[in-house]
C-alpha cells in the first residue's frame, strides 16, 4: 500500500485540474481522488466518497476533499 | 439514543463500533463536537488498538485556523440499530469526537438539569444532506 504522504500529494494536483468544473457542479460535496489511476469519487459525505472509491480500489489509498471549502472537515468555527 | 452530560458539562454519547477485531461491536464513549465538521474522530492509540485498516487522507483546519493533514480509517458503527459504513478520522488527542456529520437529520437534546442527552432519528432525511450555512 502507499505512503499516505505521497496520495496526498499525487492527488493535490488532480484535484486543481478538477476544481473549477467540480465546484461548479457538486458544491459541498466530497471528492475522492485515487492518484495511481487518476480517478474521483464523489459522495454526499466523507465516508460515500471513500466507500465509491473502495469499491474500484479497495487496497488503494485516497485522499478527499470537500469541494469548496479550505479542508474536508474544520475543528471550530472556520467553515470555509 | 441516551447520553450524559459529565462532571464538565461535556455531552456524552456511547457509541458502537464494529471492525474485524471486535465483529460484535466494542464500546466508546464520544463528545459531542459542533465545533466539528467531520462525523468522527477517533484518538490514533484506539484506532491502533481497534487495529482498523488505513483509508488515505485528508485535509483539516483547527479552531485556531492551522492546517492539518488527518489519516482516515475504515470502520462500521451501530448507528441507530443499523450498521453504518464510516470513515473515521484519527487524532492524537485523547477522546472521541462525534460531529456534526453524524447530527444531520437527527434532534439532539442536551438536558443540563438532568445531565443526560438524547439523540432521535428523525424521519424527515432531507437533512442528511442540508449545507450548513455559515454564521455571519
Amino acid at each position: 500500500m502507499e505512503k499516505k504522504k505521497s496520495v496526498a500529494d499525487a492527488a493535490r494536483p488532480i484535484f486543481e485540474s478538477l476544481k473549477n468544473q467540480l465546484e461548479a457542479d457538486h458544491l459541498n460535496r466530497f471528492v475522492a481522488i485515487e492518484p495511481c489511476s487518476g480517478e474521483h469519487f464523489i459522495g454526499d459525505t466523507l465516508s460515500e466518497a471513500i466507500c465509491e472509491a473502495r469499491r474500484l480500489y479497495p487496497n488503494r489509498l485516497v485522499h478527499t476533499f470537500r469541494i469548496g471549502h479550505a479542508a474536508a472537515v474544520h475543528f471550530g468555527m472556520q467553515t470555509r | 439514543m441516551r447520553g450524559v452530560v459529565d462532571d464538565s458539562g461535556r455531552a456524552i454519547l456511547p457509541i458502537e463500533i464494529l471492525c474485524p477485531k471486535y465483529p460484535t461491536g466494542v464500546r466508546v464513549d464520544a463528545w459531542i463536537d459542533t465545533g466539528f465538521t467531520g462525523d468522527l474522530v477517533l484518538p490514533q492509540s484506539l484506532i491502533d488498538d481497534l487495529q482498523l485498516e488505513i483509508t488515505g487522507s485528508i485535509d483539516g483546519v483547527l479552531a485556531d485556523g492551522s492546517a492539518i493533514e488527518l489519516s482516515t480509517y475504515h470502520c462500521e458503527l451501530d448507528w441507530f440499530g443499523k450498521r453504518r459504513s464510516l470513515e473515521v478520522i484519527a487524532n492524537s488527542g485523547q477522546t472521541p469526537l462525534l460531529g456534526v456529520g453524524l447530527l444531520l437529520a437527527k434532534e439532539l437534546r442536551v438536558d443540563y438539569s438532568n445531565l443526560e442527552l438524547t439523540l432521535n432519528s428523525n424521519r424527515n432525511e432531507q437533512g442528511r444532506n442540508a449545507t450548513i450555512k455559515r454564521l455571519s
